[in-house]
């Protein structure tokens, strides 16, 4: 039973301003974070890193065949090492009580997530995940990228945007405009990417144009496109993502799956 | 701050269990000055205080806020629209027999309210038909906002109503509910036991709290014996409420039911009555009836996802009507939109949008899409460049998007962000939806972020109306499918410990207005946590889009289908059932839900007929080859039995996911599919105005189109059994047509089986096998007998009650191909209906304009007919009577069709003039003057009578 009184108070003044807010360039800044392995064999980190809870999703088909979850049971296991602290956390993924996995995954093969919450702790950089799955006979199959386990981190911890915008052509009659990339990392930061596109333009291809950095320092790296700007179409509407290694490792920032949109 | 509202499972509210309180001794009551409100004051230093307020002769309100001090000078609620349910010339008295008890009467009824402890009894004369559960009663928990009220049930009570529930069983005794406005795609959200489309303690996307307790008394026992009677409760909260009636899931409920909240005040309605239909038409007016709909909302509809550019859609439009079945409305999901921009339409998907509208309509088409909630963020449109989105720009500008200001939070400049899910385009669709973008297996995610407009108030309600206008007057929109509307919000957007929730964050402040109930102005507004508010945000965005269509086509009827919404929800729209999928349990669960939805208010409402989604009985696993979706196809015997069912329930109409299936339109499966669904949506046709009759009947009285077995026969045991499996699976059109389809796999189970059911007919009458005027009548069977049916796939089992009076008219191929379009009304034999109050009444207008709510240019008549025996002759006599209105139909002529005319008629006269016997249906036809002929082969004589006459009869000798 709940214990609403305390919260469930006539509140006021919530309203905000009239003036209307900016729209978000960054989805889900400060939101909680949330963790999804889905069956396609992707991992995708959505929220920010906020210590306190975070959601971890997984769908088991990563582990098990669909034509092999029907009259068997599994269990499936979660282990997630928080670096750079190197603490530890583990936990069933939970099944609802008395259903078979197979009644679980979809009749079209589109699966179904597990779930559970684990805290983050306070002062963690990345997450190393993976799981175990063991089976009736007693084998165990692990999901841990071949044993390399999978390494998370969080764009909206790791790079700061400052700007990224289309800056038009002074000269009359020029042929291009100018993308101008400004962006702040983590000095562990190792390179800098930007993916991107001509939105008006679905069939281009995708460019990717190595950042460099500009300057360093105690707070982190500052980051520029090299030549002074990437020469782009006049008027283009450019979307990106940026892709960004650590210790070798590679990691995406797509705006959690929106992209980002070029000012 | 958000894990301080959680959702909570049915068996997480428990007021039965010990550690609530009760109200306990009254320490003081005052009546007010109008002499029907009483207050109580109760609790430590009298602190708190309810009221008991008579609203009519047979309903009264009891509203307890649980807070001390509480103040009750305000109303919020957007379910009711008035509170006089019958009070003009009502004299309450009030009364104190003893020291101990309070007896407060209507004339009609008594509450008797003990003060030490409080308890409430209700008494109609001597009979007690109402209690609370002793030693509970009102329940809080001081310092909390829980709140339940307990009643006891009495032994024999059935239960009804409750709106949009899961569930294959009619009545609700011995299960529990909650209510939490849901995205519950394909029924499998959070429940107790397994989920799926079988298990009723799901929230589902409309909140009805509003439970209906019938006493047939068939074995009256005390203390409640005496006459039969009904009675209803409403709990109005907008919060996450409950309804246990005896289920025993987490404490012992033997005898008692409750509703309940987790938050805000317990606000009840008590109605009483002599049968479910005096609570009916008391519950409605307390919610509110609509006008008249347009009379295509009783055609038949298509809708996909996946209609997704002007080819597709010209294609599903031109093959209806080359295949000859007859369609109204076109439903276009959101691939009508440019770039998920709610509100707008695709010239590249769909150019010349308004000559393919008119095109379109040039054909009997009525055109709908999908308005969600939800205003994108994305600043692209379809084209990958930054475009304008006025309709955002409107609603930004009048401040009426929700801030993501949290509860116990500080104030925040930003808008909450939400977005939808619109599945994934596994490469069908070659559309661009910028900067959605293929992932590595070349799949598009179809997503959009976005804002969401606070509803709660009125400035807000006023400009979001004001954005149909392109689509209403520009592109030619004819109704509105008022879809996600929870709002439903992306599952897969991080909200830890909310995972069940896919909607608004529940600390999410939004607007409440509060309203002086005597002048109904606004006086001050509040701003709540979306979980005290949540069930109540679709009734405001339906309000919103009511009124602005209205606004923006004031000439004409306007209609919106819903996916939830709210008790009173009514006024605005019908509503559909949600992501069903196709699978015999949504098949089988879908007439106690419909006739549940009927029985809480709700007249207009119909599944997705074959499923929307894929499900066990898809046939296949889809895939997309050259850019087309291929497999994912309904099985054909549950798409057919799925399109004869749903052609006899209030919304009619197929509708699937295109993405995930090849196709679900009748027409594009292989014979005999084709023709045994187009059987019965030309049945649908012919009949409609049966459906518009009882449609307009529930302006008037708030009785359901679609009624359960034992509204036909409320004295009748035998429509409780076999378990209940007759009232489960049966159900009356009106009064007098029985329907009893065929819900199992016969063809194509394993292994095959007979498609026979047992149907039972109610007593009290004789029914007939219908015929639909293509075979003669065969003998009535006498009502109280089961009949073992057999129905092969082109075959619904139905019967007509003897007697039944029935306008049938020719076959369209939309609602008003035909110029004019005489009506026959069919009179079966059986019981003289010459009075009033048993004759048939007809309702016509022009069943598109406002001419009729506004100017009154409708026509209300009424049917009688009775067989007269004299000197060994027999005649059969039937007189057409206008009653009120203006309207003068376009047919100059109708027909009167007297079956069981097993020898030709002797004489037919029109008040007395004798009329020709023509002879055959053609000279019948051309008859320019009043004139009949009997068709030996259907034992049918047929009378054209001409419309000249305001009261006119009649008659047949034998």
């Amino acid at each position: 039973m709940p214990s609403p009184s305390s919260s469930a108070k006539k509140a006021s003044a919530a309203k905000s301003p009239a003036k209307a807010p900016a729209r978000l360039l960054r989805a889900n800044q400060g939101a909680r974070p949330q963790i999804t392995f889905t069956s396609d064999f992707h991992e995708l980190v959505t929220g920010d890193l906020v210590p306190g809870p975070c959601s971890l999703r997984y769908d088991p088909l990563r582990l098990i065949a669909l034509g092999d979850a029907a009259g068997e049971t599994h269990h499936i296991r979660a282990y997630v090492r928080f670096h750079p602290s190197r603490a530890e956390w583990q936990g069933a993924m939970e099944l609802p009580a008395g259903l078979p996995l197979a009644d679980l995954a979809d009749p079209t093969g589109q699966g179904y997530m597990l779930a559970t919450t684990f805290d983050i702790p306070e002062g963690t950089d990345e997450l190393e995940v993976w799981f175990s799955c063991t089976h009736e006979d007693g084998h165990t199959h692990w999901d841990s990228d071949f044993g390399k386990n999978h390494w998370l981190r969080f764009g909206l911890a790791d790079l700061a945007i400052q700007s990224v915008k289309v800056s038009p052509a002074k000269a009359k009659g020029a042929a291009q405009d100018t993308l101008l990339v400004d962006l702040v990392t983590k000095p562990k930061i190792d390179s800098v990417s930007l993916r991107w596109r001509i939105t008006s333009q679905p069939g281009a291809p995708r460019q990717i144009t190595p950042l460099v950095v500009a300057s360093l320092t105690d707070a982190g790296k500052n980051w520029s496109a090299p030549a002074g700007g990437i020469p782009v179409p006049r008027g283009a509407t450019i979307a990106y993502d940026l892709v960004y290694t650590v210790e070798g490792r590679t990691h995406t920032d797509d705006n959690q799956g929106r992209w980002y949109i070029a000012d | 701050m958000s894990t301080s509202f959680p959702f909570v499972p049915c068996n997480g509210f428990t007021p039965n269990n010990p550690g609530w309180s009760t109200v306990g001794d009254i320490a003081s009551w005052s009546p007010d000055s109008t002499g029907r409100r009483f207050t109580f004051f109760f609790g430590l230093n009298a602190a708190y205080s309810l009221y008991i307020e008579v609203l009519g002769p047979e309903a009264y309100r009891l509203r307890f806020r649980p807070a001390p001090g509480a103040s009750y000078a305000t109303e919020t609620s957007t379910a009711v629209v008035t509170r006089d349910l019958g009070l003009a010339g009502l004299q309450v008295t009030h009364s104190q027999p003893n020291p101990r008890q309070l007896v407060i009467n209507t004339g009609t009824i008594s509450i008797q309210v003990g003060l030490a402890p409080f308890y409430v009894q209700v008494f109609r004369g001597s009979q007690l038909i109402h209690q609370d559960a002793p030693g509970q009663g009102v329940l809080y928990i001081p310092g909390q906002q829980v709140v339940a009220i307990m009643k006891t049930a009495p032994s024999g009570a059935n239960y009804y109503g409750l709106g949009e529930k899961a569930g294959a069983a009619l009545q609700k005794n011995q299960f529990t509910y909650t209510f939490f406005n849901f995205d519950n795609y394909t029924y499998n959200g959070p429940s107790e036991g397994q989920p799926g489309p079988l298990n009723p303690t799901e929230p589902l996307y409309c909140s009805i709290p509003f439970l209906l307790e019938n006493n047939p008394q068939l074995n009256p026992y005390n203390p409640y014996a005496g006459p039969p009677f009904a009675t209803g409760l409403f709990l109005d909260n907008p919060g996450q409420t409950y309804a246990n009636v005896s289920a025993d899931d987490y404490s012992e409920m033997g005898g008692k039911y409750y509703l309940g909240a987790l938050y805000n005040e317990l606000d009840t309605y008590f109605f009483a009555g002599s049968g479910i239909a005096d609570i009916l038409a008391q519950y409605t007016t307390l919610t509110g009836r609509s006008p008249m709909p347009p009379r295509y909302a009783f055609g038949f509809h298509q809708g996909a996802y996946g209609y997704f550019d002007r080819y597709k859609l010209a294609a599903a439009a031109n093959a209806y009507r080359a295949a000859r079945i007859p369609c109204d409305g076109l439903h276009i999901d959101v691939d009508f939109q440019d770039n998920y921009r709610t509100f707008t339409h695709s010239e590249l998907k769909f150019p010349n949008t308004k000559e393919l509208f008119d095109d379109l309509h040039g054909i009997g088409f009525k055109m709908s899409t999908n308005i969600t909630p939800i205003i994108t963020t994305n600043v692209l449109n379809q084209e990958g460049v930054k475009a304008p989105y006025p309709q955002r720009d409107a609603l930004v500008a009048a401040n009426a998007l929700i801030y993501d200001t949290r509860y116990g939070g500080g104030e925040s400049p930003d808008y909450y962000t939400g977005g939808v899910n619109y599945g994934i385009n596994y490469g069908n669709n070659p559309y661009p939806y910028p900067p959605l973008q293929p992932n590595n297996q070349g799949q598009v995610p179809l997503t959009a972020p976005g804002n969401y407009p606070d509803f709660g108030l009125a400035n807000v309600r006023d400009v979001w109306g004001q954005q149909y206008q392109d689509l209403i007057q520009n592109v030619g929109l004819d109704m509105i499918w008022q879809d996600m509307t929870c709002p439903a919000i992306d599952a897969n957007l991080p909200s830890p410990g909310q995972q069940y929730y896919k909607t608004f964050p529940q600390d999410l402040m939004m607007a409440q207005e509060e309203r002086d109930p005597a002048t109904g102005q606004v006086v001050s507004v509040n701003y709540l946590p979306n979980a005290q508010l949540h069930n109540s945000y679709v009734n405001n965005l339906l309000h919103a889009t009511w009124d602005g269509i209205n606004q923006l086509a004031p000439q004409r009827r306007n209609f919106i289908i819903a996916r939830g919404g709210y008790a009173g929800m009514q006024r605005y729209a019908g509503l559909w059932t949600g992501d069903s999928a196709s699978s015999w349990d949504f098949l089988n669960i879908n007439i106690p839900e419909v006739l549940n939805l009927g029985l809480a208010g709700v007249p207009i409402s119909g599944c997705d007929i074959g499923g929307f989604a894929t499900g066990s009985g898809t046939t296949s696993q889809s895939s997309v080859i050259g850019g087309s979706v291929v497999g994912g196809v309904t099985n054909y015997e549950l798409l057919t039995r799925w399109m004869q069912l749903g052609s006899f329930l209030p919304w009619f109409r197929n509708h699937y996911d295109g993405y995930n299936k090849q196709f679900q339109e009748a027409y594009a499966y292989a014979e005999p599919v084709p023709t045994n669904c187009r059987k019965y949506v030309e049945l649908r046709y012919t009949m409609l105005q049966v459906y518009y009759d009882a449609m307009y009947r529930w302006t008037q009285t708030g009785l359901p189109i679609c009624r359960p077995l034992f509204l036909a026969a409320p004295r009748d045991a035998g429509v409780y059994g076999n378990n209940n499996y007759y009232i489960n699976s049966q159900f009356l059109v009106g009064d007098d047509f029985l329907v009893a389809p065929i819900l199992f796999a016969a063809e194509t189970a394993s292994p095959p089986i007979s498609p026979t059911r047992d149907l039972y007919l109610p007593a009290g009458s004789d029914w007939y096998a219908f015929q639909n005027n293509q075979a003669p009548l065969l003998g009535a069977v006498q009502g109280g007998s089961v009949i073992s049916y057999t129905a092969g796939l082109d075959l619904v089992p139905i019967y007509v009650r003897a007697g039944a009076i029935l306008p049938f008219q020719n076959l369209e191929q939309w609602v008003g191909q035909l110029p004019a379009n005489p009506l026959t009304i069919n009179c079966y034999p059986g019981p003289d209906r010459w009075s009033d109050d048993t004759a048939y009444q007809l309702y016509q207008d022009d069943g598109i304009t406002q001419d009729a709510a506004k100017n009154g240019d409708y026509r209300v008549s009424r049917i009688y007919q009775q067989t007269l025996n004299a000197d060994g002759r027999v005649t059969r006599q039937i007189r057409w009577a206008r009653v009120t209105g203006p309207y003068t139909p376009p047919a100059q002529f109708n027909y009167i069709a007297i079956l069981g005319s097993i020898t030709s008629a002797t004489q037919v006269t029109r008040d007395g003039a004798v009329l020709q016997n023509v002879g055959d249906p053609g000279s019948l036809a051309a008859s320019t003057v009043d004139a009949w002929y009997w068709n030996q082969s259907l034992n049918i004589v047929f009378v054209k009578i001409f419309d000249t006459r305001a009261d006119t009869t009649v008659s047949a000798a034998y």
